[in-house]
């Protein structure tokens, strides 16, 4: 069954100061389905990620339909003082989901990372597993119809990348999932598409 | 917008802020106890009240002043690094976003500001009133500590565009240049480019004639208003790395 989502783009593209960023990409993920962004470090993955989600300036169009987008970034800064909880909630409230759903949301994600006992720790204690599994969650809050992971199994150990994995590939059944990683081999679907992506270019896209 | 606020205070309040920020409140508590000279009894300090009362007022609002000046420079080029940019990642999903997060950080290192002026302020009359016997706390100082205030949302917003064009420790130096350039001729303000200077940037303190502020204070909200609208512009047309 067909749904509207889609994330398309047409000639972008983004130069960094010194480095290539990406050149003229145009690129169409339509329906739900799982995506893989695959290529060496410094080849445009994150910053495709990036102009998506709108943080940097580019050249070119994006049309990402609907507005309705999760992304986990690969570098972030969590506030040190404030409980993971808390971060959570702070999220969630931005992304508009109401207090009560939030509340249920929040309790199934921490159950499922194994990180009740962390939920009312401040992130200043925490440690680079813990946070990154908070990167994932914050991602999912509000069920995005677009999902974007940058490098998602960072500083994850092997439990965790398999949870990671397991619940990137179940929410790619309802939404359109990007991801960009160096270990394709780990996220096995049926619908799954990879592209490769080398020196700001794309080189091979094919459904695998 | 309160949510939004309160992330952006988690985020600008971190270790290094909180260290900064207490050493700072200290450096101002001590310098206004240092003035008042309560150690020396109320039978002493009740000789020579007049001058006293001036020597209090004027080294304590110095220290205040000091005190919110340097942690505006500090939230501007703290908060505006490319770092705490990275915030925006989790809050924003165009870039019509980064606009609003920009505004709400504003608010919250203004907020900031606001809380650290309250703190030194009631500390200057807390000292004051309770360790000597010649201080009152009058409309002057009130209106002395809002000067201080209008000063420091200035050289934040200042501080936090140039953070934002040009991320680097070496930022500071154009907020620091104005601050102490200010500082340092201020009291003579029939000099033309310090006159055109404090039409822009309000500056008060308590000179040999007593406490004086230039400019009308109008132009001098409207000039930190400004500062803080291109603030927010040009954090939303800056990349998030």
């Amino acid at each position: 069954m067909s749904t509207n989502i889609s994330v398309r783009l047409a000639g972008v593209t983004k130069r960094y100061p010194g480095d290539c960023g990406i050149e003229d990409v145009s690129l169409a993920f339509d329906d739900r389905g799982l995506n893989l962004l695959v290529g060496p470090n410094g080849s445009g993955k994150s910053t495709i990620l990036r102009c998506i989600v709108g943080l940097v300036r580019y050249r070119g169009t994006i049309e990402a339909t609907p507005r309705s987008i999760g992304y986990a970034p690969e570098d972030y800064i969590l506030p040190q003082f404030m409980t993971v909880r808390d971060f959570l909630v702070s999220v969630g409230r931005a992304r508009d989901v109401e207090r009560a759903v939030l509340a249920d949301r929040i309790d199934a994600l921490l159950d499922y990372f194994e990180m009740r006992e962390a939920e009312h720790k401040p992130f200043f204690g925490l440690s680079t597993g813990m946070r990154q599994k908070t990167n994932l969650i914050q991602a999912l809050l509000n069920h995005p119809k677009i999902l974007l992971f940058d490098e998602p199994l960072r500083g994850l150990d092997e439990q965790a990348r398999d949870q990671a994995c397991a619940i990137i590939r179940e929410r790619s059944k309802e939404s359109l999932v990007i991801v960009s990683t160096h270990y394709p081999e780990r996220f096995r679907s049926r619908n799954r598409r990879i592209v490769r992506i080398e020196n700001g270019r794309i080189v091979d896209a094919r459904d695998a | 917008m309160r949510g939004m606020l309160r992330i952006q205070g988690h985020y600008l309040i971190d270790g290094t802020a909180a260290a900064f920020i207490g050493l700072l409140a200290v450096f101002v508590a001590a310098a206004t106890a240092a003035a008042s000279e309560f150690w020396l009894g109320s039978a002493m300090l009740d000789l020579d009240r007049a001058e006293r009362a001036f020597a209090y007022r004027t080294q304590g609002l110095l220290a205040i002043r000091l005190g919110v000046c340097v942690l505006s420079i500090f939230l501007g080029l703290h908060g505006y690094s490319r770092v705490q940019r990275r915030a925006a990642a989790f809050f924003v999903s165009s870039r019509d976003g980064l606009f609003a997060f920009g505004v709400a950080k504003g608010g919250a290192a203004g907020l900031t500001l606001v809380g650290f002026t309250l703190a030194v302020g009631l500390a200057y009359s807390a000292v004051g009133i309770l360790g000597t016997p010649y201080f009152s706390f009058t409309a002057t100082d009130l209106r002395l500590i809002a000067d201080a205030l209008c000063e420091g949302f200035l050289l934040l917003f200042l501080q936090g565009i140039v953070t934002t064009l040009w991320d680097s420790a070496f930022a500071a130096l154009p907020a620091c240049a104005l601050f102490w350039v200010l500082e340092a001729n201020a009291h003579d303000p029939t000099v033309p480019w310090v006159e055109a200077a404090l039409t822009l940037v309000r500056h008060g303190r308590i000179g040999p004639e007593g406490p004086a502020t230039y400019g009308d204070p109008l132009v001098h909200v409207g000039v930190v208003a400004f500062a803080y609208a291109i603030l927010s512009w040009l954090f939303a047309r800056k990349d998030v790395n």
